[in-house]
C-alpha cells in the first residue's frame, strides 16, 4: 500500500519530467513503438507457424493423390473415392477437381474446385456458408460458393453470374454465385462448384485432381494413409496419401529454418531500442543534475532518486512497448495480412501481445539502470554546483 | 536564545590526487535559535563548505557538529535525508526550481516525501506562497515568474516544512538590487516574526547587513565576528 501511495505521489513529477523535452520523448516513444511492433510481428509469425503445425497435427484430414511428381496433371479416377470410403477408419472420401483460370481481369488468377456436395459435406461445411446457400449447390447445377478473398479480388458479389476464363485452350467456366465462404476458411480463395458441372464443362469425366479423406481421428490418420496407398499399390495409377501436416510441411520447413534468425532479429530490435531509451534517459538525467542535487538536498534519498529515474524509463518503455505490441496485434489478429507465399494469413494471440508488453518492463528497468546510478553517484554538493 | 548549531574543532579537507587540501581548520562556532547569521569571506575561505556541513550535505573530516543537540556524524545516510527533509530549508543562488512544475508544485516537493496528506500539503503550500506574497501566482511556472518571484518561491519551499534552520547560499547573487532587497527583507521579516533561524552565505556586504550577525571566514578559520 505504502509503495502505491509513494508511486501515486511521485507520478505527476515523473509525468512532467517526460514532458520537459517533448521531441526527445516522442522520438524515444516512436522508436519503442516500431521496435515492439516489429518484435510482435515476428512473434506473431512464429505463433502462426506453431498454430498451423498444431492444427494440422490435430486434423484428421488426408489428401490422396496420384503417386506422380506431377500429380496436379495426373488425374486420379474418381471411383477411387468409393473404395477408400470402405476402408476401416475412413469417415468420408470426396473427389476434388481443380480448375485454374483467369478472373475478371486479364492475367489475374482464379481457382475453381469441383466437389460432390453430399460427399464433401461429410468433411465439414466451409465457414460462413448458410443452409440456403448450401441448398443452392445441391439444387442448381451451375451454382457456386465463393471464398471472400476471391470475391474481393475480382469485385464479385453474391448473385453475380461470372466466368473464370480457361487457360491453354481450356473452356471458360461460368457459374452463379450463391453464397460466400468466410475469410480464414481454407477455401476462402476458391470458387466451389459441383463436380458434375465442372466435368461437363471441362470433359475428362471420372478423373479428379485428388481425393480428400477424413480419418476417424488424427491419431490413426497415418495408418489410414498407408492403408489407402496399399489398396491401390497394384493399380495402373497408384496413390500417395499425405496428412495435412505433410501437405504444408515444405513451407513450414522453410520457415522453421528461419525461426532462430527471426527470433534474433526481434530481440536485436529490442536491444537497439534499449540503448535508445537508455541514452534518452541519461541525457535527461545529465541535464537535470542540479535539480537532482536539489531533490537530494531536500531529503530525497538515493533509493528515491533511483526509483524516480527508473519510473521515467519504465513509463516510456511500457507505454511505447504496449502501444507497439497492440498495434501489431490489431493488424495481424484480423487474419487479413497474408504471409507471402504461404497461402495463409498471419495469426496473433493475446499471449503474444502480453509477452511483448511484459518485456517492456525489464527493458525499461535495464535502460534506466545506468542513468539512475549516475544520478546518485555524484555527491549532493557536487551536483548542486554542476554546470554543463 | 538557546543554542541550535554547535560546532567544535571542525576540520574538513579534500583530496586532490595524493595531496590533502584543508578547507576548514579547527573551526568552532555557535548559532542560536532564531539568529540570522551571514557567513562572509573571500572565495575559497570555506563558507559554502561550512554551509554544506551544517546542512548535512557533506561530512566533516574531524570535529563535532551538533544541531539541536544531535551529532550529525552519528546519523546514517537515510536518517540524514529524513532529517534534512524535516528540519532544514534550502535557498540557492539560482533558485533551483523545477521548470516543468508550477510554483505550488515546486513548493510541494519536500512535502511529497513527508507524512502529510494531499489536502494538508496543498494548504501548507498555499500558505507558504501567501507568506512570500505569491498567493496569486500558484499555478505559474518558474519561466513565467521574475527572478525575484522565483527566489520567493524557493523561500516558500524552504519554509513549507517549518524547518529549524534555513540555509541560503548566495540567495541574492542572481538578482538585481531591487529584487535582492525584497528577498532579503522577506528573510529578515521571517526571521523576526516567525523566529526562523537563517544562515546565509554572501559576498555582498549590503546583504550581510540584513543579518543580525556576520561571521567572517578566512582560509578556513573564523576571522572575526560582528
Amino acid at each position: 500500500m505504502k509503495l502505491f501511495s509513494e508511486i501515486a505521489r511521485q507520478a505527476p513529477l515523473v509525468a512532467r519530467q517526460l514532458r520537459r523535452s517533448p521531441r526527445r520523448t516522442a522520438l524515444t516513444f516512436l522508436g519503442l513503438v516500431i521496435a515492439f511492433f516489429l518484435f510482435t510481428a515476428l512473434e506473431s509469425l512464429l505463433y502462426t507457424m506453431s498454430t498451423v503445425v498444431a492444427g494440422a497435427s490435430r486434423d484428421a484430414l488426408l489428401f490422396t493423390r496420384a503417386a506422380d511428381p506431377d500429380y496436379w496433371r495426373a488425374q486420379l479416377p474418381a471411383s477411387y473415392a468409393e473404395a477408400i470410403e470402405e476402408l476401416p477408419g475412413v469417415v468420408a472420401a470426396s473427389p476434388v477437381r481443380f480448375f485454374f483460370g483467369t478472373g475478371r481481369t486479364e492475367g489475374s488468377f482464379a481457382v475453381a474446385m469441383g466437389i460432390e456436395p453430399s460427399a464433401h459435406l461429410k468433411l465439414g461445411i466451409p465457414d460462413g456458408v448458410t443452409g440456403s446457400e448450401l441448398r443452392a449447390l445441391f439444387v442448381e447445377r451451375d451454382a457456386a460458393l465463393v471464398g471472400e478473398r476471391l470475391l474481393e479480388d475480382n469485385g464479385w458479389k453474391v448473385g453475380d453470374r461470372v466466368t473464370i476464363g480457361g487457360r491453354q485452350r481450356k473452356p471458360d467456366l461460368t457459374f452463379t454465385i450463391r453464397g460466400d465462404i468466410a475469410r480464414g476458411d481454407r477455401l476462402d480463395r476458391v470458387a466451389v462448384v459441383r463436380l458434375d458441372y465442372l466435368q461437363e464443362v471441362l470433359g475428362g469425366g471420372g478423373r479428379v485432381t485428388f481425393i480428400q479423406v477424413r480419418a476417424r481421428e488424427a491419431g490413426i490418420a497415418p495408418a489410414v494413409a498407408d492403408a489407402i496407398d496399399r489398396r491401390f499399390a497394384n493399380y495402373t495409377m497408384p496413390t500417395q496419401t499425405v496428412t495435412e501436416k505433410a501437405h504444408i510441411a515444405p513451407f513450414i520447413a522453410s520457415l522453421s529454418d528461419a525461426r532462430d534468425g527471426l527470433r534474433l532479429v526481434g530481440y536485436l530490435a529490442l536491444g537497439v531500442t534499449l540503448l535508445v531509451v537508455a541514452n534518452s534517459v541519461a541525457v535527461g538525467v545529465r541535464e537535470r543534475t542540479r535539480e537532482i542535487g536539489t531533490l537530494r538536498a531536500m531529503g530525497y534519498g538515493r533509493a528515491r532518486v533511483v526509483s524516480l529515474v527508473l519510473c521515467e524509463a519504465l513509463a516510456v518503455a511500457v507505454v511505447g512497448g504496449t502501444f507497439g505490441a497492440l498495434a501489431a496485434y490489431a493488424l495481424f489478429a484480423t487474419g487479413r495480412v497474408e504471409i507471402p507465399g504461404a497461402g495463409f494469413a498471419y495469426r496473433s494471440d493475446v499471449s503474444v501481445v502480453v509477452r511483448a508488453a511484459l518485456l517492456s518492463i525489464p527493458l525499461g528497468l535495464v535502460a534506466g539502470a545506468q542513468p539512475a546510478w549516475s544520478a546518485v553517484r555524484m555527491t549532493i554538493s557536487d551536483a548542486l554546483r554542476y554546470t554543463e | 536564545m538557546s543554542g541550535l548549531v554547535e560546532i567544535r574543532g571542525l576540520y574538513k579537507s579534500y583530496w586532490r590526487g595524493a595531496s590533502e587540501v584543508p578547507v576548514l581548520s579547527d573551526l568552532s562556532l555557535d548559532i542560536a535559535r532564531g539568529e540570522f547569521v551571514a557567513l562572509m569571506g573571500p572565495s575559497g575561505s570555506g563558507k559554502s563548505t561550512l554551509l554544506n556541513l551544517i546542512a548535512g550535505l557533506d561530512r566533516p573530516t574531524r570535529g563535532s557538529l551538533r544541531i539541536d543537540g544531535r551529532e550529525l556524524a552519528d546519523f546514517a545516510e537515510t536518517e540524514l535525508d529524513r532529517w534534512r527533509n524535516r528540519r532544514v530549508g534550502f535557498i540557492f543562488q539560482f533558485y533551483n526550481l523545477i521548470p516543468v512544475l508550477s510554483a505550488l508544485e515546486n513548493v510541494e516537493i519536500p512535502l511529497l516525501i513527508s507524512d502529510y496528506g494531499g489536502d494538508e500539503r496543498r494548504e501548507r503550500c498555499e500558505a507558504a506562497l501567501r507568506i512570500v506574497g505569491l498567493g496569486h501566482r500558484l499555478d505559474h511556472r518558474p519561466g513565467e515568474l521574475s527572478g525575484g518571484e522565483q527566489q520567493r518561491v524557493a523561500i516558500a519551499r524552504a519554509l513549507v516544512n517549518d524547518p529549524l534552520l534555513v540555509l541560503a547560499d548566495e540567495p541574492t547573487g542572481d538578482l538585481d538590487s531591487e529584487n535582492a532587497e525584497e528577498v532579503l527583507s522577506l528573510m529578515a521579516l521571517l526571521n523576526r516574526q516567525a523566529g526562523t533561524t537563517f544562515v546565509m552565505v554572501t559576498h555582498d556586504p549590503r546583504a550581510a547587513a540584513k543579518a543580525r550577525r556576520i561571521v567572517h571566514l578566512e582560509k578556513g578559520r573564523l576571522a572575526d565576528a560582528t
